[in-house]
């Protein structure tokens, strides 16, 4: 229920954002200048970044965490935060 | 009241106080030191200048302008803001290092001269690795090392490019720089710090490494010192506009791809910092006003992103992506704070980023540079992709993690200092006035709420969002990293290790070990030399121990005589030989 309701209000944004292109429609100086201009700009900019990422780039310059080593991939949080440290019930193994 | 002490040593002698200051009491009088640079601000004129002969050069160690006093407003302002998102820790290193970071940064946009300038950025290196270092983790550790070593680079390019400067203009005065070769390595040390393409990786490895509180003093001054510098010495260089672009371009598609939530920040200072380097690239009057200001909002909003997500590893332990999700209903507050920040980054209307980031793009729709609109613009989708919808998706909602979050309850006083995030970040955004009055050049030729103005704003984001939901699976995070141009010398240090320092390190290891044994020869021949050269020589062993006296005291008396009349007959050659000369 609530969450057709985002979806309604988000496609009413998307009209209105539209229709604020048709107002704002002034004496074009720049390629850019008409109603739809940004709309496409920006789907299409999402898809091809997104595109650039995940298609081109990722499957070049992944790899594994630990690439550059263990400690490189340590992510340790209990030196910050209290969620991470270790629980004060579980035993831990003494030293000697 | 403190007369035309410079803002930057007030946080800098306020760091040797804090050193002072009982550890229940310091993080509350670490606040008193920024509210006293604020205060110090409000006072200074334009035009105020402070000298101080050194050796044979009249340094400048503050010369107040519009342009500085725009980032001393900013830095003062975010270290208040950082100081109260920092009040729980206990933690002398990190309070006094983080103070003296701030205080160099201050230092340097008062800077006049060059030396000035170069002694508080080596302050700036030093202390803000501290920052990293304070994690007390092994990665955390060498992550800091690197970034330290990156700096020092930095820091020898600019020091050579001013002696050089130097001693060829015969002037230490910070200025507008001519071309050639003192100004670019000048340049490149400021593009160090500017996290420049190449040169930026060290910020992806070091601040999501940093402590939760260490990393919101990281986001604001390192970068923004280098865009101040380069606007006062190299505004109208063409050549930044393509660094810039390409630092917008490289920052948004390397956060796609990132999974610390932390790490995503990081690659968009280097997007966002790329808008101002290429406003600075194109110099004109409202480009250099769009660069500045965003620099500042950029401040406001940036340490915004750091404090939530620094909340969320402080609620959870984790900073993946891959490890978080479905967070919305425990950590709700974190989410709105995100989100004010996140539409800020975003330049969406009504938030700080609007009022800064478009007045940029406008500046390259005047110069008549297509190509680096529609680039930044490019650059403006990709922000909002990432930081404004993958990041806030994957941790606050999306599919929980297999291994359940455990979360604890986050202090008040980083709540509180997120509160005052939001409100600046809002306010700035709605009313900018304050903001423009201050800005180098008087206020600019723009108003960010014209009709066109909000239907680029809207449109982009909306239809950005709209092609992010169908494509949401696409952009899945992934348990990996990507090699970025550190690989160059995270790769390369062990054979140059290997080639360089290893055959030294062997040598000295080798001839350490022969002039022990030699020592160790000597020492047993000295107990009892006689029976030392028979045992090489191979004689049979003279056996003249009788009771209660042993080998080696056997030959004593003979032994000192024959050492006396030994050192005897030096000292009479010694003698001879000097009577002769």
């Amino acid at each position: 229920m609530q969450r057709n309701v985002l979806w309604i209000l988000f496609g009413l944004g998307l009209a209105g954002s539209v229709g604020l292109g048709v107002l704002a429609e002034d004496d074009p100086v720049f390629i850019w200048d008409f109603a739809l201009f940004f709309a496409i700009f920006g789907l299409l900019g999402c898809l091809l970044l997104s595109y650039l990422a995940k298609g081109l780039v990722s499957p070049v310059m992944d790899r594994p965490e630990d690439f550059y080593g263990p400690v490189d991939a340590q992510n340790d949080w209990s030196t910050q935060s209290p969620a991470a440290a270790p629980d004060e019930d579980t035993p831990t193994t003494e030293e000697g | 009241m403190l007369g035309t002490l410079p803002p930057g040593l007030i946080l800098i002698l306020g760091a040797l106080v804090l050193m002072a200051v009982p550890r229940a009491a310091r993080g509350w009088a670490f606040l008193a030191f920024p509210l006293l640079a604020l205060l110090q601000l409000a006072g200074l004129d334009d035009g105020t200048r402070v000298t101080w002969d050194f050796a044979i050069y009249e340094l400048v160690i503050l010369q107040v302008d519009t342009l500085s006093m725009v980032f001393g407003w900013i830095f003062a302002l975010v270290a208040l803001v950082a100081g109260i998102y920092a009040l729980h820790i206990r933690d002398t290193g990190q309070q006094v290092s983080a103070l003296l970071y701030a205080g160099s940064g201050l230092g340097a946009v008062f800077a006049g001269d060059l030396f000035t300038l170069v002694f508080f950025w080596e302050i700036m290196a030093f202390a803000s690795a501290y920052l990293v270092w304070a994690r007390r983790t092994d990665e955390a550790y060498a992550s800091a090392m690197r970034y330290l070593f990156v700096h020092i680079f930095g820091g020898a390019l600019l020091m050579g490019g001013v002696l050089w400067h130097i001693s060829e203009t015969g002037s230490i005065a910070f200025t507008a720089f001519e071309a050639g070769g003192p100004a670019w390595l000048i340049l490149g040390g400021f593009a160090v710090n500017a996290a420049v393409v190449p040169l930026h990786a060290w910020i992806a490895d070091a601040y999501p490494r940093g402590t939760i509180t260490g990393s919101v003093f990281l986001s604001a001054f390192t970068t923004k010192t280098a865009v101040y510098t380069l606007a006062r010495g190299f505004a109208g260089w063409e050549i930044l506009i393509w660094a810039g672009l390409l630092m917008a371009l490289w920052g948004v598609v390397y956060a796609i791809l990132a999974n610390d939530i932390r790490r995503v920040l990081a690659y968009h200072i280097v997007s966002q910092v790329g808008f101002m380097v290429a406003g600075v690239g194109i110099g004109t009057e409202l480009a250099m006003q769009g660069a500045t200001s965003h620099a500042y909002t950029h401040i406001l909003y940036k340490g915004l992103l750091f404090m939530a997500t620094g909340a969320v590893i402080y609620a959870t332990g984790r900073s993946k992506m891959t490890e978080l999700g479905g967070l919305m209903r425990e950590i709700p507050w974190t989410f709105w704070a995100y989100m004010v920040a996140a539409l800020s980054i975003s330049s969406a209307p009504f938030f700080s980023g609007f009022v800064s980031k478009p007045m940029t793009i406008s500046a390259a729709e005047y110069a008549g540079t297509p190509t680096t609109v529609l680039l930044l613009h490019l650059a403006s989708v990709g922000t909002f992709l990432s930081v404004g919808l993958k990041l806030p998706y994957f941790t606050w909602f999306g599919e929980a993690p297999k291994e359940p979050v455990k979360v604890v309850s986050i202090p008040w006083n980083m709540y509180a200092a997120m509160g005052i995030g939001v409100f600046l970040n809002i306010l700035l955004g709605v009313w900018p006035d304050p903001l423009y009055a201050i800005l180098p050049g008087g206020v600019p030729d723009f108003d960010p709420y014209e009709l066109k103005n909000l239907k680029k704003g809207f449109q982009l984001l909306l239809f950005t969002a709209l092609a992010f939901f169908v494509i949401v699976r696409y952009l899945k995070p992934k348990a990996k990293i990507q090699l970025d141009t550190d690989w160059v010398y995270r790769v390369s240090a062990r054979p140059a290790w290997n080639l360089v320092v290893a055959p030294v390190e062997r040598f000295f290891a080798w001839s350490e070990k022969v002039s022990w044994e030699a020592a160790s020869v000597v020492a047993r021949a000295g107990i009892d030399p006689v029976r030392w050269i028979r045992s090489v020589v191979g004689a049979r062993p003279v056996d003249v121990t009788s009771p209660g006296e042993s080998a080696s005291t056997t030959f004593r008396v003979s032994m000192t005589v024959m050492m006396v009349l030994l050192l005897l007959s030096v000292l009479v050659v010694m003698v001879l030989s000097a009577i002769r000369l």
